[in-house]
């Protein structure tokens, strides 16, 4: 009866070796707890505990990612107004091109503010100003609705921000959750410096996503939860990407810049920063914003602008680019 | 010390109740600097805590819920009852004492359900066994203890967590003797069953 293992033959495991087997489940155990561990989840922990009743009663405030990612995507919703920001300054670029007018960048300047204060009244900017000081200072004194009513105002452009640079939806997501942790720890250190609290928001965002990507680097593997999450978008935006198109178009083009250039475009338009702010948030000089965003017009312009059957770009309005989605047409970027 | 919740002379069911005393007014200054220990204890333990819920047995949500819920406890106690806090010599371990007494507490009218935001956001865990993306290795100690019964598998929590036999008996309101021998039992079953583990590996 030799050969098999036997009771005792398995009880002679050593002491040190089960140990260690039992230390590296563990481990093991407590690795899967953290990659399902929600930053989400935990800044709302911390938000029901502290007022749990009020924040019950008005789920919808939270968005979901569809909506999130809808209101850069649809035209029926606020964000979108943004994007037809980003349709002006280009078809401003445009119609200076075939004006032969190259350096004109005041131009993107007033686009971007006539856009807002016509919407908005005269005096928005100035109350949502001292309401966001207001708010911000209620969350430094520990106010947890006022920190909710910031995370409300500007969710939509730390993911907004995010996604243009990770386009990943789920990725996008974890990060702009772990934005608002990391502000919430951050925020008594919160100084006004001339900027928007959203800039300071965007800059923690836009840490995040380097050492996301710094990190990434060195990752070999690809979880299944990530390849799930991929999988489940893409359905999504197929279905309606008729209905999208033109949007879709400016968003595909705005991909096609290089880093500097779609972040600056995606900062001075899509968020609506301006000039002063996107260069502190970029480490840049304003002027090199400037440059940057111009220069990034003129490909968007070359992207998006159809070729006529004369060769010139045709006489449409704004608005054309949304209505007619003109302009769908994709060239090669000549960088 | 006291340092379990029990000793403390309240019921943790009844720790966000309606006969407690109304919220303490805390400077803003002093909540906020709670706030900031509170979010760094938080990053140290909550996933510890969903780790040792899930060495105890539960599924993965439930680990998150009862997780949540301690936490949610715990800022309860140290903003509302502070003097209280400071009697708890070990956060780790309230932490986990609240979420077993919450995991364990059968459902009723009493059952808080974990906060309703969470459900809006979208859900990213894995539908179907929890234990399919854990090695192999880890699923044999899973498994190993899923045989075992509750109590056991509680105590073989903690200790892995590094509380001692006589905390451990404490909370569980028994002798640290019998807390040794239920270890030893454990001890045993784990290192037959990785033996197994070893052998199939090396004879693979």
């Amino acid at each position: 009866m030799t050969g098999l293992p036997n009771h005792d033959q398995r009880e002679a495991l050593p002491d040190s070796e089960l140990d260690a087997l039992l230390a590296a489940a563990d481990a093991d155990l407590l690795r899967y707890a953290e990659a399902k561990t929600d930053p989400a989840r935990l800044l709302l922990t911390l938000m029901a505990a502290d007022n749990g009743a009020e924040l019950e009663s008005r789920p919808s405030e939270v968005r979901s990612s569809d909506q999130l990612l809808d209101s850069v995507l649809t035209a029926e919703s606020a964000a979108p107004a943004r994007l037809l920001l980003l349709h002006r300054a280009v078809r401003a670029v445009t119609i200076a091109d075939n004006a032969e007018i190259h350096d004109q960048p005041e131009a993107e300047t007033d686009l971007t503010d006539n856009s807002n204060d016509k919407d908005r009244g005269p005096d928005h900017r100035v109350n949502e100003s001292d309401y966001i000081i207001s708010l911000v200072h209620q969350a430094q004194d520990g106010s947890s609705d006022a920190f909710g009513e910031l995370y409300r105002i500007y969710v939509d452009t730390v993911f907004r921000y995010i996604y243009y640079r990770v386009s990943t939806r789920a990725l996008a997501e974890d990060l702009t959750s772990e934005t608002f942790v990391r502000a919430l720890r951050r925020i008594t250190g919160f100084r006004w410096q001339g900027r928007d609290f959203g800039a300071w928001l965007v800059t923690i965002a836009r840490h995040l996503v380097a050492d996301h990507f710094r990190l990434s680097r060195h990752r070999m593997e690809v979880s299944a939860g990530e390849m799930l999450d991929s999988n489940e978008v893409e359905p999504s935006s197929e279905d309606s990407v008729l209905e999208r198109l033109p949007n879709e178009a400016l968003l595909d083009a705005v991909h096609q810049l290089n880093d500097q250039q779609r972040e600056c475009v995606t900062l001075r338009f899509l968020q609506g920063l301006s000039v002063a702010e996107t260069a502190d948030i970029m480490g840049k000089s304003e002027g090199a914003v400037h440059t940057l965003s111009h220069r990034a017009l003129h490909i968007l312009s070359r992207i998006l602008t159809p070729e006529t059957d004369d060769g010139s770009s045709g006489n449409l309005g704004p608005r054309d680019f949304l209505l007619t989605g003109a302009g769908c047409e994709e060239e090669e970027e000549e960088e | 010390m006291p340092t379990g919740p029990d000793e403390l002379g309240f019921d943790l069911d009844d720790s966000a109740g309606t006969d407690a005393p109304g919220p303490l007014r805390l400077p803003h200054a002093t909540l906020a600097t709670m706030r900031e220990d509170f979010l760094e204890l938080c990053e140290q333990q909550h996933a510890q805590v969903v780790a040792f819920m899930m060495r105890c047995g539960a599924t993965l949500p439930d680990a998150q819920d009862a997780a949540q819920e301690a936490f949610c406890a715990a800022w309860s106690e140290l903003t509302q009852h502070p003097e209280r806090w400071q009697l708890v010599g070990k956060p780790a371990g309230w932490l986990r004492d609240v979420a077993v007494k919450r995991w364990r507490r059968p459902l009723g009218a009493r059952q808080r359900v974990p906060e309703s935001l969470v459900g809006e956001l979208p859900d990213r865990s894995h539908p179907g066994n929890d234990v399919g993306e854990l090695t192999a290795l880890t699923a044999t100690v899973q498994l190993v203890l899923a045989s075992t019964d509750e109590t056991t598998r509680i105590i073989w929590a903690y200790h892995r967590d590094g509380f001692a036999n006589v905390e451990i008996g404490r909370w569980l309101g028994m002798d640290a003797q019998k807390v040794t021998d239920i270890l030893k039992k454990t001890r045993s079953a784990l290192r037959l069953a990785l033996a197994e583990h070893v052998e199939g590996r090396t004879t693979r």
